[in-house]
């Protein structure tokens, strides 16, 4: 409980609420989901084949990966997510930043780009699987075009927004075109860069586990639809808490390598 | 040297506005700066004059006319055109040395070299202490001293401000304002400074090209006499000075007028 000295209302208007109360807060949070969750299903409320209380499901999450090899799927989801993502930057990064540095190469690449984005990267799982059979190939693509436009759209915004009296200064000091793109207009918008990549990543999950479901026989995917074969609704339970545990913490991953390359975003006079 | 330092020659710019119309900026604007000297473009705010610099440092292309530095025809933005902006310009990914060693790294100064002329400069704006640190961690005032000896390290002919110190709070304005004649006293680098500020036109200024508006158009060129052509680093000795309070008024009285033909 917040200490009782001062007399900020709980339910203060846009007052910010302390350390102890953010707490207490978040913890009463998921203490009430698994509350409603285990009395649920121990009153029988719900059927327990369809919704096992989260100690089976969290006993079956800990046998999935010590017992019956989860891990390697795990390790298969982790790798088909970090490759085909590092195929999109690859392709996203130079080329987002050179549309948003130079107009003649946006007015070329845009109107190609845009309307990729607007097509459902899983409206090309059949013909993908018709393409490249059913080993990785497909996956990764699946992947690969989910991501890459996108990411290549939130790039080239945000090298749009590099400051323009950035270039300038540049420019009146002798800079070339490729000094001002590599020297000046990059450093200047890798941290947007990094935060895009932070985002797509997540989006990258997403396209993983449809690909797995739709079209698998390995990963983190492909176990949750056999489970479904044999109504084993906490091994489903499990891959989705690992899903979420993964996202989670390529996220924080992510915010680490953040503020690891970008210290002087730091403000600490 | 010989001659001016820039030559500003029947200068006009228009701005396309769309549909084939456009917008006459400034118009047959001929000045001249001479070499070692600090001239002010002053006016009130429309009359083009930020337009006038940003075409001196080639940021601009001219519609007609022509802007000429040591005699070659300016035909695009040129180390030989140092430029400080209102706005902050300071690389943020780069220590303050660092910073002030971008231009000279870029045009092939060795390491050695580079970094004593930083400190040298670092020094003459008063941030030795600071060079290490990155421009996050600095004042407002502190970052347009970085642009300052940025730019001067780069070693131009000539210094283009453009309201360099109009983001700064009152006294640090006049602080800089301060430290710029000292810069000038110290490195003889040939000014133009773009200002809207009376005080700082009168206190800097070697000549000020007063500007009218709409279009742009040299209305007067004006040279502040009772400072005998000293430069003189105390502002409030400036004030004191015989003659400060009649340009002051006289300037007043030009910018009340051009203000209201702008309505």
């Amino acid at each position: 409980m917040p200490s009782g000295r001062s007399s900020t209302p709980f339910f203060g208007l846009r007052k910010p609420v302390g350390r102890g109360q953010r707490l207490v807060s978040a913890v009463a949070v998921w203490t009430l989901f698994f509350g409603v969750w285990v009395l649920a299903s121990a009153t029988g409320m719900v059927n327990e084949l369809l919704v096992p209380p989260p100690q089976q499901v969290f006993s079956t999450c800990f046998e999935l990966f010590f017992a019956r090899g989860f891990g390697s799927d795990v390790l298969i989801s982790i790798g088909r997510v970090l490759i085909a993502f590092a195929m999109a930057a690859a392709v996203a990064v130079p080329l987002g930043v050179l549309m948003g540095s130079f107009p003649a190469v946006e007015a070329f690449f845009a109107p190609f780009v845009s309307a990729w984005r607007y097509l459902p990267a899983p409206s090309f799982i059949p013909v993908l699987l018709m393409w490249f059979g059913t080993g990785e190939a497909p996956k990764l693509a699946l992947l690969f075009i989910g991501v890459v436009f996108f990411l290549i759209t939130l790039i080239m915004d945000h090298t749009k927004n590099v400051r323009d009296e950035l270039v300038e200064t540049a420019l009146t000091l002798g800079a070339g075109r490729r000094t001002v793109v590599v020297g000046v207009i990059l450093p200047a918008v890798l941290p947007d860069i990094v935060v895009a990549m932070r985002q797509m990543l997540a989006v990258a999950w997403t396209y993983l586990v449809i690909a797995e479901i739709v079209a698998s026989t390995t990963g983190i995917g492909a176990m949750m639809m056999r489970a479904r074969r044999f109504l084993n609704t906490d091994e489903i339970l499990s891959g989705i808490i690992v899903i979420g545990a993964l996202g989670l913490l390529f996220d924080l991953l992510f915010a680490a390598l953040h503020r690891w390359f970008f210290p002087y975003l730091r403000k600490n006079r | 040297m010989t001659g001016s330092a820039l030559e500003i020659r029947n200068v006009s710019k228009a701005f396309p506005v769309g549909r084939g119309r456009s917008v006459q900026a400034v118009e047959d604007i001929s000045f001249t700066v001479e070499p070692n000297s600090i001239c002010v473009l002053l006016g009130p705010s429309g009359c083009g004059k930020s337009t006038v610099l940003r075409m001196m440092a080639g940021l601009e292309t001219p519609t007609a006319g022509e802007v000429a530095i040591g005699g070659r025809v300016v035909e695009g933005p040129g180390r030989d055109r140092g430029m400080v902006f209102q706005a902050y310009t300071s690389f943020d990914w780069l220590s303050v040395r660092r910073n002030v060693e971008f231009g000279m790294k870029i045009n092939g100064v060795g390491p050695a070299e580079r970094r004593d002329r930083a400190d040298a400069f670092i020094n003459l704006v008063g941030l030795s202490k600071f060079a290490d640190a990155y421009p996050s961690q600095l004042s407002g005032g502190m970052r347009q001293r970085v642009a300052i000896a940025r730019t001067l390290a780069n070693d131009p002919e000539v210094l283009l401000m453009d309201e360099p110190f109009g983001a700064l709070d009152a006294e640090t304005r006049w602080l800089m304002q301060e430290m710029m004649v000292g810069v000038a006293e110290k490195t003889n680098t040939t000014m133009v400074i773009v200002t809207h500020d009376l005080e700082e036109a009168i206190f800097l200024a070697d000549k000020i090209v007063f500007l009218s508006s709409h279009p742009g158009r040299v209305k007067e060129e004006i040279v502040p006499e009772f400072k005998n052509g000293a430069r003189i680093a105390e502002k409030e000795t400036v004030i004191g000075l015989d003659g400060y309070a009649e340009l002051e008024a006289r300037l007043m009285r030009l910018m009340r007028e051009e203000g209201q033909h702008a309505g």
